[in-house]
């Protein structure tokens, strides 16, 4: 339970992230701006993360 | 007519209905609303936006269209399950079908490393929330917008440029959640929110009673898997040899169905669980 809930506070901050963008000066052009893309970039290391730290706890046969 | 083939048509019927040069779901629901045969694009059915303002109440400031289709998913999903996500979303289709092209062995099985549910709806919640703080993320990262850039180039020759959510959103739809995802669907489990939506709007109208639901005869489940392993949305566990369809995120695409040995799995509202 307490996974799940880590779980769902964690993705909630998926599109919340988003809330960086603001005032940051973001045109949404690839390389206008520094880390302006971030919900995409939080949703990469967040499932980077998970299969990265199931793996080193063995629970997943790679 | 196959399963397959049948499953394949109901894809491409989706893009004459929902995508241009077409988009003639937008065509008559516009006619229908407006008394106008118009040009439509994508954005006239935008599903995102107006789930988006769910909770902040802008909803209906929005396209008409776009909050009636809404509505219309919306029902579809509590009395018949998310058959939009399973039977006519080319969107999620693609990278289904993209997926078979790659070795299995190089594919990530996401259930093994997370749980689904909780991702999918904390990302839904997080949609909701960020208009709340004056945030918008309706175009970034939409997969099914997406899909029309990439329709609209072959069918009119035309690109815009990748903006670098969208970038980001190749990255992930085609690619992370794509190809490299076992059942090419993962962009459709952890991010997207009008299918997380109309899964939660079919788990409560299943314990309501109302829904037309993938289940599983119990008595007849030989436990072999086969489902498991198919399910393009990893929505099947198998546990004391016997299946269990997850409603948080089954999408009703009947390949368990088609592909149960012993006809063990059916789609209807009578219940055969214990």
């Amino acid at each position: 339970m307490k996974n799940k809930l880590i779980s769902f506070l964690i993705a909630m901050g998926i599109p919340v992230s988003t809330l960086s963008l603001q005032g940051a000066g973001c045109t949404g052009m690839c390389g206008s701006c520094g880390f302006n893309c971030t919900p995409g970039i939080f949703a990469l290391l967040f499932f980077a993360g998970k299969y990265c730290f199931q793996s080193m706890k063995g629970r997943v046969a790679l | 007519m196959t399963y397959q083939v049948k499953r394949i048509a109901g894809y491409l019927l989706g893009l004459v209905l929902f995508y241009a040069p077409f988009a003639l779901f937008q065509k008559i629901l516009g006619f229908l609303l407006k008394g106008k045969w118009q040009e439509q694009t994508i954005h006239s059915l935008c599903l995102r936006i107006p789930t988006e303002h769910l909770l902040d109440g802008r909803i209906f400031q929005y396209a008409s269209i776009s909050v009636v289709s809404l509505g219309i998913l919306l029902i579809a999903a509590f009395f018949f399950g998310p058959v939009f996500c399973g039977r006519l979303c080319p969107a999620g289709a693609f990278t289904e079908y993209l997926s078979k092209l790659v070795p299995e062995r190089l594919q990530i099985d996401w259930i093994k490393y997370t749980e689904i549910a909780p991702i999918r709806y904390g990302m839904l919640a997080g949609f909701c929330l960020v208009p709340f703080f004056g945030g918008i993320l309706a175009c970034a990262y939409c997969n099914f917008f997406l899909f029309d850039l990439v329709a609209n180039y072959y069918s009119q020759g035309y690109f815009i440029s990748l903006s670098s959510s969208l970038l980001l959103t190749s990255i992930l739809w085609l690619v992370v959640f794509g190809i490299f995802t076992k059942g090419g669907r993962g962009y459709c489990n952890f991010l997207c929110p009008v299918g997380a939506l109309q899964n939660l709007t079919h788990y409560f109208s299943s314990r309501l009673g109302f829904a037309q639901k993938m289940q599983v005869d119990e008595q007849q489940c030989i436990g072999c898997k086969q489902c498991a392993t198919t399910c393009p949305m990893r929505a099947i566990t198998v546990q004391d040899k016997r299946a269990k369809i997850s409603l948080h995120n089954c999408i009703i695409c009947g390949q368990c169905a088609h592909i149960c040995p012993v006809q063990a799995i059916h789609y209807g509202r009578k219940c055969h669980e214990k």
